[in-house]
């Protein structure tokens, strides 16, 4: 197992977000998580990173304990997330944006150029406006861009929220090709998403939440055919 | 108003409360000459304070700079007992008078920015003040102006208007508290971008806000010019300034009685002043600012006050273009 | 108002003349260099990384006068000094991060500044009492013409402070700490993910920008004389800049210093000194009527940072 999320119990403002989350992720997998808004979802990818307080329960990678560290240490560890709503540097360019994921290793400057040169071949529209303001882009070139610094950082385990959110239907369908063909090429990902139809399609197991904890777990067709979720989740 | 429930805390303050009244009644009677002077301080800090928590507290409009308020306002009433041979009551028409364009010219300001804009016009228009009432002659320049002998008070009746315009003001807060100008600058407060969109015109409201601040305190500051009977421009310095956030801040920003618990604060300061030797003088206004620092640090709602103090800062513009853009879609 | 010991302009017999505005003009710019540097520095502070620091002036004053006292009343070594002053502007650019600069709310920043700046100012009222001090250094001064001259000192200052502020817009836009200051001030949260150890960086963009003052300071003693109240001027000089720039700005700042060193400077020469600063004042007022966003910004970009 690459990521392990035992008994995740989150605790914010006064309530309690998160009871009881289980789930694992295993080398090379694509794991989705699924659930209404509020479900919880964000919180917990939040928790992992070291975003939010956990009161109980423990996050294990590769095998190590990384329960409460801090946030800042996520990337030299391998754990990258792609936050909700893209959340760029939005006066900066889209070549220092990608620069900034080359951070925890940016002492090796040809690391970083090598890499750089890797995200241009997988996105070239980003290498053809490389020096445009990032905040100038549309919401699926921001999605593009967000993804490309989080591989930027060399993970081992991509973790991404909500891609799909506000965005046409086209963008979205480029989107989730292109996270299955990063999964083929051997990247591990977690993704959340309320879009659940594309993201099971994709998915090879996945889980679902609501009200702060795990209901339901299977492979991604099986919960596709799932009466439950069916009606729940995929308007039928 | 909401019954107030007879609990231990409730009855700690009415017993505050009555001491303060027995003694505030005793001072004009039997109070030494200097116990009546530091009374009227306190009376001035106090109607100060309330005209500040209007304006900072329930409008959040963060005024670093009231002293220029207040400093129109005396010199208002002495320009023109002084130098126009006038009476009281033409110098406290006109210096509100003057105070109500001052206010419009600052309101413009801050009714369209966010609040370290609000800020940073206030202090240059304090600036202008400050330094022409310096320098001109007709203001007395550095040494001030003197006013009329015939306008002299004596003490107990000074203190007695110095006490009635300390709970005028508390009421008229009060008033204002309660009544709809008072919900519409909480709500401007409070959630800006709701009252834009529930159809308030921010603007108007804000202006409002600061041009009742300013009427209360140049009230405050006309009877100041009498009570002297001379002054100058350190009217408007910045001490007195702080002095006012202090008191309100230190006490309870917002609450009705902030200012009553924060004037413990003037008497403090003034008695320390007294005991300590000149050249100390420096120091005591030091610790009077490490005070407020860690009073701002700490708890910055105040003894009396219950929410934190955090008026959001908000762009009216940025709002006004929202809704614009909302319009045409 | 603070009182120049070495560009003071004689009016005595000096009649407005084209060559004397011009010498105005010349001198206005060299002055509006420092002006330039000490307003970027605010700018910076208070646009990216958001502080309201109204102990602004204050800490000039002071560092003003740590410059004097050591040199003047104990005989130490310029270098030695210099190297106190910094080392003392960091320290103190570091505590006030800590305590007085910790609550995210601007308004308590800007109580509990204007609450620092008067113990400083006190402080030096105690320690250093108000009797004005200054170097008294005689200026070297290089004649173009007859009435038209400027001094070397001024000279080096400005191109001093033009130096560092093109040097810390490099610092900023071509090196990764820079490179990470700028992520940082416009997202936190995401700059943490990457790696960066945002509170750190903000320390390291605060200490700069103390460094800043500090070099300013140094300068400034060189030139000024100094007196417990020189700060409060100085800042407010400080705000008409950077507002007018658009805080954030930093080039901008620096030519917006430029300009009020000129408009001030004619105004001192022409109309006197006697209503330098209400004038100064009221054009401050007017430009946050008609444009407060910055002569030099368009409405949209608020308060942009770097």
């Amino acid at each position: 197992m690459l990521l392990q999320v035992e008994d995740l119990n989150v605790v914010l403002g006064g309530l309690q977000i998160l009871q009881g989350v289980s789930f694992c992720v295993n080398e090379g997998e694509l794991v989705v998580v699924v659930g209404s808004n509020g479900a919880g979802k964000s919180t917990t990818l939040r928790s992992i990173c070291g975003m939010n307080p956990i009161v109980s329960g423990s996050v294990i990678f590769e095998g190590k304990d990384i329960t409460g560290h801090s946030s800042s240490e996520c990337a030299g560890m391998g754990l990258c997330m792609v936050p909700e709503g893209r959340q760029l540097f939005p006066e900066i360019s889209v070549r220092e944006n990608l620069l900034m994921g080359a951070w925890h290793y940016r002492k090796n400057k040809a690391r970083v150029m090598e890499n750089l040169e890797k995200c241009y071949d997988m996105f070239p529209v980003l290498k053809k406006y490389e020096n445009r303001i990032a905040s100038t882009f549309s919401g699926g070139e921001q999605q593009m861009i967000s993804i490309a610094r989080g591989l930027m950082s060399e993970p081992k385990i991509m973790m991404i929220d909500e891609m799909s959110l506000g965005l046409a239907p086209l963008i979205i369908e480029q989107l989730f090709r292109t996270i299955k063909d990063l999964n083929k090429s051997g990247m591990s990902i977690l993704l959340i998403e309320q879009n659940a139809r594309q993201a099971l399609a994709i998915a090879d197991r996945a889980y679902v939440m609501e009200n702060g904890t795990v209901t339901m777990e299977g492979t991604g067709q099986e919960l596709l055919n799932n009466e439950q979720v069916k009606t729940a989740y995929l308007g039928f | 108003m909401r019954s107030v429930k007879w609990t231990k805390r409730n009855s700690i303050y009415l017993a505050v409360l009555l001491a303060l009244a027995a003694f505030l009644i005793y001072l004009p009677i039997g109070g030494s000459r200097r116990n009546i002077n530091i009374g009227i301080l306190v009376f001035i800090y106090i109607a100060l304070g309330q005209s500040w928590n209007l304006l900072s507290g329930m409008s959040g409009l963060f005024s670093i700079a009231h002293a220029l308020f207040y400093g129109i306002g005396a010199y208002g009433m002495s320009l023109m007992l002084a130098r126009a041979g006038s009476n009281p009551l033409v110098g406290l028409l006109v210096g509100i008078g003057a105070n109500l364009l001052v206010a419009l010219i600052v309101g413009m300001v801050g009714s369209k920015l966010s609040g370290l804009y609000f800020t940073m016009a206030l202090i240059g228009i304090h600036s202008i003040f400050y330094t022409l009432a310096g320098q001109l002659t007709i203001t007395g320049g550095w040494l001030g102006i003197s006013l009329p002998r015939e306008w002299q008070l004596t003490r107990k009746e000074l203190y007695i208007i110095a006490l009635a315009i300390a709970v005028f003001m508390t009421v008229l807060f009060q008033v204002i508290r309660s009544s709809r100008i008072g919900t519409m600058f909480v709500a401007l407060k409070e959630n800006p971008q709701l009252a834009a969109s529930l159809g308030s015109d921010i603007r108007k409201w804000r202006i409002l806000a600061v041009l009742i601040s300013a009427t209360m305190a140049s009230v405050v500051g006309s009877f100041y010019a009498i009570y002297m009977m001379a002054h100058n421009a350190e009217v408007f310095n910045g001490t007195v300034s702080l002095r006012i956030m202090m008191v309100c801040m230190v006490g309870g920003v917002g609450h009705i009685f902030g200012p009553w618990v924060g004037s413990a604060l003037i008497i403090m300061d003034e008695y320390i002043r007294g005991a300590m030797p000149t050249e100390f003088a420096s120091l005591s206004v030091v610790i009077y600012a490490l005070v407020l620092i860690v009073m701002a640090l700490l708890r910055p709602q105040g003894i009396m006050g219950s929410k934190i103090f955090q008026p959001k800062e908000v762009d009216v513009r940025a709002i006004e273009n929202l809704d614009a853009r909302e319009k045409t879609e | 108002m603070p009182r120049c010991s070495s560009c003071c302009i004689e009016r005595g017999d000096v009649l407005v003349t084209l060559t004397a505005i011009i010498s105005y003009i010349v001198n206005g710019i060299l002055m509006g260099g420092l002006y330039g540097l000490t307003s970027a520095a605010w700018s910076f502070q208070c646009g990216a990384l958001k502080f309201a620091n109204f102990a602004y002036g204050a800490c000039i004053m002071f560092t003003m006068y740590l410059t004097y006292w050591p040199i003047a009343m104990w005989g130490w070594p310029l270098p030695l000094t210099i190297v106190f002053v910094l080392a003392f502007n960091v320290v103190l650019g570091w505590v006030m991060r800590k305590t007085v600069l910790r609550p995210n709310n601007r308004n308590t920043q800007i109580l509990c500044t204007m609450g620092l700046q008067l113990i400083i100012i006190n402080l030096a009222n105690f320690f250093f009492t108000s009797y004005p001090r200054d170097f008294g250094l005689l200026e070297k001064r290089f004649y173009f013409t007859e009435n038209i001259s400027i001094g070397l000192t001024q000279l080096f200052c400005f191109v001093l402070s033009g130096a560092i502020l093109i040097g810390f817009q490099l610092f900023l836009n071509k090196t990764w700490t820079g490179r990470a200051i700028r992520a940082v001030v416009q997202n936190r949260d995401v700059a943490s993910l990457m790696g960066v150890k945002s509170e750190r960086i903000l320390d390291l963009a605060f200490s700069i920008s103390y460094i800043m003052i500090a070099i300013a300071g140094i300068m400034l003693m060189t030139m000024f004389t100094v007196d417990p109240n020189f700060g409060t001027t100085w800042q407010s000089y400080a705000f008409i800049i950077c507002i007018s720039a658009g805080i954030g700005n930093l080039y901008g700042a620096f030519l917006s210093g430029l300009i009020i060193g000129v408009v001030s400077s004619l105004i001192k020469g022409i109309v006197g000194p006697f209503y330098h600063d209400p004038i100064l004042y009221a054009m401050f007022v007017i430009i946050l009527l008609l444009r407060p966003y910055g002569i030099f910004n368009k409405a949209e970009n608020v308060a942009r940072t770097i």
